[in-house]
């Protein structure tokens, strides 16, 4: 680690304003506003990007500022970052804490430490993360979640009435499966939640829980079967 | 060879573990993702693991976790899975089992008796396979030195492909033969197939031993 910081000194800046290409590379950090592409994988200590922009390859950096849309054509590796807007990424998405506001897909697995996220999510793989804060604005989608402690709530409509691009469904989870050891679910519809502690809120339709310790249910849940499995 | 498989519910109720730390785990690389198998079930789909290697992976995480971080377990599990970097020496091999005195004596890189020699992970792992093998009564003293050879000789070249090795005799002759899985052989009538070992779980039962 400290031979790549002091080797950071020596890279360079990618800086863009307007509209440009630019070739992938390892920089030091990367300033991006207006609209372009990165024709390669982009390594970087920090990025940050403003506009609409398209990364042809992977993409890393240890920290992630980004306002507008991005598209990651690639793995995404970020280990702290901030997004808002529109993000799609067409590998897998990994990093230790990631706050993302809007809509945002993965078209593969997802691994991130802590990660907090009001809007509309999909996800194709699994969603492998420590302590998720879900805030739903639109339907969101994740073909499996396992977690340390999962967190769903839906947003009041009145904060986000500005952002019209989210899509206009009835704004809930959908997963095939939820394993965790804390889940504190609302507006979620799975087929299977398996947790230590569960607690299903209103709105949620569940095939089948199980649940190690407790299991706390609102009267307007709907839950198939209920099973207390272990000691 | 079918691998036997543990499903994870089941894993989670022998070990005593959480769901969340075992996606802790995964997240970390302590767990490979090629161990979780999926497979479809009357209850829909449910991920298994290989029974064997998941459990001894878990213990070992259990018993190490108070001494190492995360991080620094997993960067000693994750080691490219056929030459991790690791050493020990004689006297380590004979105390935790991994090598027998007779195998170390016969051929081990140096004299016999020599506690404080070192070896590389490749130059222990041979004389391991050898062990099991001796052990099981599969081989005799002499035909190790022919696994011995031929492990020395091809290891560099399996640049950690999943590898299965295979010892066969026929009308009182001894070969043997490295093959990349899945790989299936068909021998002339003659031929008897005495082990069948793959590389992979007996590098992970070292590795398990070592750390």
């Amino acid at each position: 680690m400290t031979g790549s910081e002091n080797k950071s000194e020596l890279l360079p800046k990618l800086t863009i304003d307007g509209v440009c290409n630019a070739g992938g590379g390892v920089y030091d950090s990367v300033n991006l506003d207006g609209v372009g592409k990165i024709n390669g994988a982009v390594k970087s200590r920090a990025f940050r990007a403003n506009g609409q922009f398209k990364v042809l390859g992977d993409l890393e950096s240890t920290e992630m500022i980004c306002e507008g849309i991005l598209t990651v054509h690639g793995n995404a590796h970020i280990a702290e970052g901030k997004m808002d807007g529109m993000l799609t990424i067409e590998g897998t998405l990994d990093g230790e804490h990631l706050e993302v506001y809007g809509v945002w897909k993965v078209k593969k697995n997802c691994e991130i430490e802590r990660m907090k996220t009001e809007g509309a999510f999909f996800i194709d793989g699994l969603l492998n993360a420590g302590h998720v804060e879900i805030h739903l604005h639109g339907l969101s989608k994740a073909s499996e979640i396992g977690v340390e402690a999962l967190r769903v709530r839906r947003l009041s409509k009145s904060k986000w009435n500005l952002l019209r691009f989210i899509p206009k469904f009835n704004p809930e989870l959908q997963a095939k499966v939820i394993e965790g050891d804390e889940l504190d679910l609302e507006y979620t519809t799975t087929d299977v939640v398996r947790g230590n502690r569960v607690s299903i809120g209103p709105g949620c339709t569940i095939g089948r829980v199980e649940y190690r310790s407790e299991l706390i249910k609102h009267p307007k849940a709907k839950v198939g079967e209920e099973m207390k499995v272990g000691d | 060879m079918e691998r036997e498989l543990i499903s994870k519910k089941e894993l989670l109720e022998i070990t005593g573990i959480s769901y969340g730390q075992l996606y802790r785990w995964k997240r970390k690389r302590l767990i490979p993702e090629e161990w979780f198998i999926r497979k479809s079930t009357f209850t829909g789909q449910e991920t298994f693991f290989p029974k064997e290697l998941i459990l001894g992976r878990i213990d070992q995480i259990v018993n190490k976790k108070d001494d190492l971080s995360l991080d620094e377990l997993a960067e000693k599990l994750s080691q490219s899975p056929l030459l991790p970097d690791m050493h020990a020496t004689a006297g380590e091999l004979l105390d935790r089992n991994i090598v027998s005195k007779v195998v170390l004596d016969r051929y081990g890189i140096t004299p016999a008796g020599e506690r404080g020699a070192v070896y590389s992970f490749p130059e222990l792992f041979p004389l391991y396979v050898i062990d099991q093998l001796l052990a099981a009564g599969e081989i005799s003293l002499e035909e190790g030195g022919l696994l011995v050879e031929t492990l020395n000789e091809q290891w560099p070249k399996l640049e950690c492909k999943p590898c299965d090795l295979l010892f066969f005799r026929k009308m009182g002759l001894s070969s043997c033969v490295i093959v990349s899985v899945p790989a299936e052989l068909h021998f002339d009538k003659g031929v008897k197939v005495v082990a069948r070992l793959s590389l992979l779980d007996l590098t992970e039962q070292v590795k398990g031993k070592l750390i």
